[in-house]
């Protein structure tokens, strides 16, 4: 099924992934929900539940290791046989997918609340599915590649909005640094590790990249840096609008962009932002729908997923188009039942394997 | 044939879609700056006032007499219904995309509704937070139909321009509603505004440079509105004044504003007859804030660089040296003075502070809940505050010590 030339997918381009798919969420509600939980402290929930997912993610590094050629599914398969397995995978393909579309709407519901409001949001949708379906539909590589040559400039003005915003920040508005207390953080941190959970689908793919050891690398370098962007981000949020003013604040980011001003005269300029932060979305979204697509797939053993891509495309904008607004979306749906649900799946699911792998090796 | 025709089809759809939302240029009419008052009829709902540009205005070709800007009020629920009814009259489709700045008049800003409308406006995508905030002592409305700035066509470039000399000269608080909204919201201080009039009252007989309210200027000519000091604000209304000079005072005591080019004159200290004057920049203002004991015990020292401009007594102060350390303790002393006044003014009257200095407190706190149940605003007023001042005399200007007068009428 796949073929060594395949294997393309190599550290630079996975790293780009990484840094694009997760990478981008302090522009969406995320940065809104930590806050509201943790006060002042939510910079710090990334570092803590970046450890919690790191425990995992070293699991599954050695399962990946050990089993070379095989995904993640099928090594699923292979340890707790066809009917567990097809239900583990049944699992991670509703957790991934929900995400997918939980996800996608509330990115529609950002470019519909801040710049295209008379912009019918089943025409966004069409917009963001279809170029992420079309991408998608190219193949891992393809994704990979684009990740790849767009990285530079995406990161470029993310680090430029971010430059000519600090004369506008207060450091001080960060203390008290404790938030609501440290029982409040870690709570938090646990309860919202899933947001760094994506890291362990990628593993679904793994046959797709070059060898183990770039596999390794590349998910290692782009987690830590997915942390400390994070970090960054939501630090700098805090010192531009100060805790209780950023609790109703609903996309921190866009709010923060139009406040960028380039010298005295270039004002008004977040659709620069709004250009770049697209390009991410859309392949964000494209690598979210091939692996969802691809778990579902591995999990019936079906020969090729690719043809499923649009039907799931498809579904998505159906699925997504339902939540009546983002409130319903982001704080009903997402924040309690994708983010807290997943969390406790995905951080068991690679120790489970591992130790029915450790026990069943020494039989 | 028929798939290129096809995709061609499907391809309108997501190319024309992108109409939805348009804006045709001249058809737009930019709200430059929004004025709210009180209602002129009934009792609910606000008066705007829109100063609208007209894009096209002066543009070869186009006609010349259409105005740059247009001024129009009317009664509305709030701003953004009072789009579609503007357009029961004008043709332009209102948007606040570019709005500069937004002025109230005090009798709105002193009542309850005042944070309401603020905080409300915000939901909407086209407000900017990086927009002026002013109060003005009249209606709003009538200050914008009577600011007519002399050297400038458009509100747009009065604002930008008058911004610049504010951070400079910090005669005003550079505030916007972005720092309104957050010192409010954060409620643990004064939020200030900028303070203004159009109709000019008796003037103050005084003998300080910046010790004035809107309208107490003598002043002549020009454009007729005065732009000084500040409204303050409690908990979302506003509660009192400031006069130039206090504002100054404020910025240069708060830790992240130091304004740069304060000019200024005192009695002469050895010829109380003449007034010296001089150019200070505030380099640094060091707070810290010890919160162990029941109320807050709180130092501050500011550091001035000084510029001597004028010396009208003829005394020497320049190459006399005890002349000259006289100078400075007397700047370090009248400097004092007038910053005791105002933070003893803030702890009896306003009964909370303007200065930030809850930045400096927050500090010293772990959780958020130990920080509000000190509540910085109510420990404040017993706070024990200690202030030191330091000058630096730089410069003396072109000229060394002044002709002794003396030896002239000789």
């Amino acid at each position: 099924m796949i073929k060594p030339t395949d294997r393309k997918v190599g550290t630079r381009e996975f790293v780009a992934i990484i840094l694009l798919s997760m990478g981008i969420k302090f522009t969406d509600m995320t940065p809104t929900l930590l806050y509201k939980e943790t006060a002042n402290a939510a910079w710090m929930v990334p570092i803590l539940s970046g450890l919690i997912m790191f425990v995992p993610l070293l699991f599954l590094l050695k399962l990946l290791k050990f089993y070379k050629d095989k995904n993640l599914i099928e090594i699923i398969f292979s340890l707790t046989g066809k009917y567990v397995g097809f239900l583990l995978g049944m699992c991670l393909f509703l957790s991934s997918y929900s995400s997918t579309v939980t996800n996608s709407r509330s990115y529609v519901d950002i470019i519909s609340t801040m710049f295209f409001p008379n912009t019918n949001i089943i025409v966004l949708f069409l917009l963001l599915i279809g170029s992420s379906y079309y991408l998608a539909n190219r193949g891992l590589n393809t994704i990979a590649n684009t990740a790849w040559i767009s990285l530079p400039y995406i990161k470029a003005f993310m680090v430029i909005g971010i430059l000519m915003v600090t004369n506008q920040v207060n450091f001080n508005y960060i203390f008290p640094i404790g938030g609501y207390g440290a029982l409040t953080i870690i709570k938090n941190s646990i309860s919202y590790s899933s947001i760094f959970a994506d890291i362990m689908f990628f593993s679904v793919v793994f046959p797709f990249f070059k060898n183990y050891e770039s596999f390794r690398k590349a998910s290692l370098i782009g987690y830590a840096l997915v942390i400390f962007e994070l970090v960054m981000f939501l630090t700098i949020y805090i010192m531009y609008f100060d805790f209780p003013g950023i609790e109703n604040i609903t996309y921190p980011f866009q709010e923060i962009t139009r406040a960028v001003r380039l010298g005295r005269f270039i004002t008004n300029i977040e659709a620069v932002f709004l250009g770049f932060w697209s390009v991410a979305s859309i392949i964000r979204f494209s690598i979210y729908l091939y692996i969802s697509t691809a778990i579902f797939a591995y999990s019936l053993k079906l020969k090729e997923f690719e043809p499923l891509l649009l039907p799931f495309g498809l579904l998505v904008i159906l699925l997504g188009y339902l939540p009546e607004n983002f409130i319903i979306n982001s704080f009903q749906i997402r924040g309690p039942f994708v983010l807290n649900m997943t969390s406790g799946f995905i951080f068991s699911l690679p120790i489970l394997l591992w130790s029915i792998h450790k026990i069943r090796g020494e039989r | 044939m028929k798939k290129t025709l096809l995709f061609f089809l499907l391809f309108s759809f997501v190319i024309l879609s992108g109409c939805s939302d348009k804006i045709e240029i001249e058809e737009e009419g930019f709200v430059l700056v929004i004025g709210l008052d009180k209602p002129s009829v009934g009792e609910k709902g606000i008066d705007i006032t829109f100063q609208i540009a007209n894009p096209s205005a002066g543009r070869a070709g186009e006609d010349n007499n259409a105005n740059e800007v247009e001024t129009i009020t009317l009664t509305a629920p709030d701003p953004f219904s009072a789009r579609d009814m503007t357009n029961s009259s004008e043709t332009r489709n209102i948007n606040f995309y570019h709005t500069k700045a937004i002025v109230i008049s005090e009798e709105l800003a002193k009542s309850n509704d005042f944070f309401h409308i603020m905080s409300s406006m915000m939901r909407e995508r086209q407000i900017r937070r990086d927009m002026h905030v002013l109060i003005s002592k009249e209606k709003a409305s009538e200050y914008l139909r009577n600011n007519k700035p002399s050297f400038e066509a458009s509100p747009h470039k009065f604002y930008d321009f008058m911004s610049r000399r504010w951070k400079r000269n910090a005669l005003v608080p550079n505030s916007t509603m972005h720092d309104f909204l957050r010192a409010t919201s954060a409620d643990a201080g004064l939020a200030l505004a900028i303070y203004t009039t159009a109709t000019s009252e008796e003037p103050k007989d005084t003998e300080d440079e910046d010790n004035f309210l809107p309208g107490e200027i003598n002043k002549r000519g020009g454009s007729d509105i005065q732009i000084i000091g500040a409204a303050v604000f409690k908990e979302g209304k506003m509660i009192g004044t400031m006069t130039g000079e206090e504002v100054r005072v404020a910025l240069i005591l708060q830790k992240e504003m130091r304004p740069e080019r304060l000019i200024f004159t005192y009695d002469d200290p050895i010829n109380p007859d003449f007034r010296i004057t001089g150019k200070a920049t505030n380099v640094r203002t060091d707070v810290s804030i010890d919160v162990h004991q029941e109320y807050p015990v709180i130092k501050v020292k500011q550091w001035f660089d000084i510029k001597v401009l004028a010396i009208p007594s003829l005394i020497d102060y320049v190459e006399n040296l005890s002349n000259q350390s006289k100078l400075k303790d007397y700047f370090e002393r009248k400097y004092y003075e007038h910053a005791s006044k105002l933070i003893e003014r803030t702890q009896k009257e306003f009964k909370a502070e303007p200065f930030n200095w809850s930045n400096q407190a927050r500090k010293k706190f772990w959780t958020l809940t130990e920080y509000e149940d000190y509540d910085w605003m109510k420990s404040y007023p017993n706070a024990e505050i200690k202030i030191e001042v330091d000058v630096t005399l730089t410069e003396f200007g072109k000229k060394l010590s002044p002709r002794d007068i003396s030896e002239i009428k000789d």
